[in-house]
Order: structure tokens, then sequence, then C-alpha cells
């Protein structure tokens, strides 16, 4: 598979505990700092394909959910849950776009069932540039 | 029928964990012995599209990793666990993990088993395309 000049596939991987309740799993994009969100900038799009998930000790929700006001408000992009503690991994068919934007981010939010868990979550995709309206 | 100028990679990793803490996995490219890490030649793209991990020890935890400086610092690509002994797990990705090569451009396994020592192992079907 290659890829045009400007789409740039990425890896964004969040590790920690979850719980008691819905927990925000940090994030880091490439080795940068672990944070609780991934801005998504201007200009750009995430278009998310695979949501690769794991909790250790229980059975777990996790949810990508993205933010367009700086993080006063959050909603879900995608859900997904494992049975009992292990990994799974969903392949999207029809991938999520973020748009990005100057107070665009996504962030991972994990609830275990079990109320703790050891969690890990790992977004892959691409990041390509907004289509820009031909001039006339 | 791949296109000429990509060439398919096999990467393999066998072992056994000493213990709970976290360890490197030597892996295989081709005949090449098995090494700590892999260089990524300058001037190729290599995409991690299949990754296989199998580990009995339960609660294993597998990461591939990528270093940008010679292997003084490595960053996660991907994270998965094994819980219990069942059976391999096969992540078939949609995008695949993209690792671009550089003078001092490293990837390897990592693996942890925290009940202790077991056999572990890995595969990664990748391409590099330049």
């Amino acid at each position: 598979m290659s890829f045009a000049d400007d789409v740039f596939p990425i890896s964004i991987v969040g590790e920690g505990s979850a719980g008691p309740g819905e927990t925000t799993v940090n994030l880091s994009q490439e080795g940068s700092t672990p944070a609780a969100s991934i801005p998504v900038h201007e200009g750009q799009k995430l278009v998310i394909t695979d949501f690769l998930i794991s909790s250790s000790l229980s059975a777990a929700e996790f949810i990508i959910q993205q933010t367009q006001d700086g993080g006063a408000s959050w909603f879900d992009v995608v859900v997904q849950r494992t049975i009992t503690a292990d990994s799974g991994l969903e392949a999207l068919e029809s991938p999520r776009v973020v748009k990005g934007g100057p107070n665009t981010a996504i962030r991972v939010r994990c609830t275990p069932d079990g109320g703790f868990s050891e969690v890990s979550a790992t977004i892959l995709g691409r990041l390509e540039p907004t289509q820009v309206p031909a001039q006339s | 029928m791949l296109p000429d100028d990509i060439t398919e990679l096999n990467i393999t990793g066998r072992g056994t964990t000493s213990g709970a803490a976290e360890e490197t996995l030597p892996l295989t490219l081709g005949l090449s012995a098995p090494a700590a890490s892999l260089a990524v030649p300058e001037g190729t793209t290599w995409m991690i599209s299949d990754w296989i991990i199998c580990a009995p020890p339960a609660g294993t935890i597998h990461r591939i990793q990528q270093s940008n400086d010679g292997g003084l610092n490595w960053f996660n690509k991907a994270v998965a666990r094994v819980i219990g002994s069942g059976p391999s797990k096969i992540f078939r990705f949609r995008t695949p993990i993209k690792v671009k090569g550089g003078p001092a451009v490293l990837v390897r396994a990592r693996v942890t088993t925290p009940p202790g020592p077991g056999p572990v192992d890995v595969a990664w079907a990748a391409m590099s395309q330049p």
C-alpha cells in the first residue's frame, strides 16, 4: 500500500490504568509526551481506520471522542468494547473522519466493567490535507 | 501482484522471557540472524500491515516500538495484550503502521509477561517501498 506525498499514516497510542468509572486514557503520537487529548489542526483531517483496544483485568468499553470547542464538550466518534479481559481490533469499514480546526481534538475514554483495569488503545489512521475549494 | 518497487518483509520473533520485566524479543528478517532491533534504511518506508502475537503466559503485553535516534529513545507504535492461553491473535490493519526510514531509525518488539517466564512469538507482515 502506498500513500500520496501529502498523506501521513499515523499511530496514536495510549496506556494506563482506568477506573473506577469513565477515565481518560493519556495518548501519545510518535513519541510525544502523553496527553489527555491530541489536537487535529486546521487544514488537516484525521481519518481513523483502525482501533485496537486491550483491557487486562476485566471487560471494558472504549470510546474515541471529539471536541470542537477546546474541550468544553465532547461527542462520541467510535465506540468499542472488549467482552472479557482481552484485546480486540476494529478495522473500520467506514473510516471516521475528524476534520481539524483551531479547537478540535480527540481523546479516548475507557470504562472497565470490573472497576479497574490496565488498558491500552492504539488508533491507526492517516492525516490528510483538507480539500481547499477551487478558486474560480 | 506487488509493484516492482515494493518488497515483502517477513519479520518474526521467537523466544522465552526471563521474567515479568519488559524485555526485547529478538527479531529475524528473512535470513538475518535474530537481532534486538531492525534498521529501517533511509530512502525506504516500512508498512506493517499484519501483527500476529502468540503468548501462553496470561496477561502478556506486546509492543511495536520505533526509535529515530539509534535506540536512545523509543516510542510505541502499537500495544496489545493477550489474556489467558488462547489461540494467536491476528491484527490486520486497514492502515498499516508506517515507519519512515532514516540513518538512525530502528524498530523492535517488546514483550512483558507479568506471571513470569514463558514462550512468546510475534510475526509482522510488512512491505518496504522506496
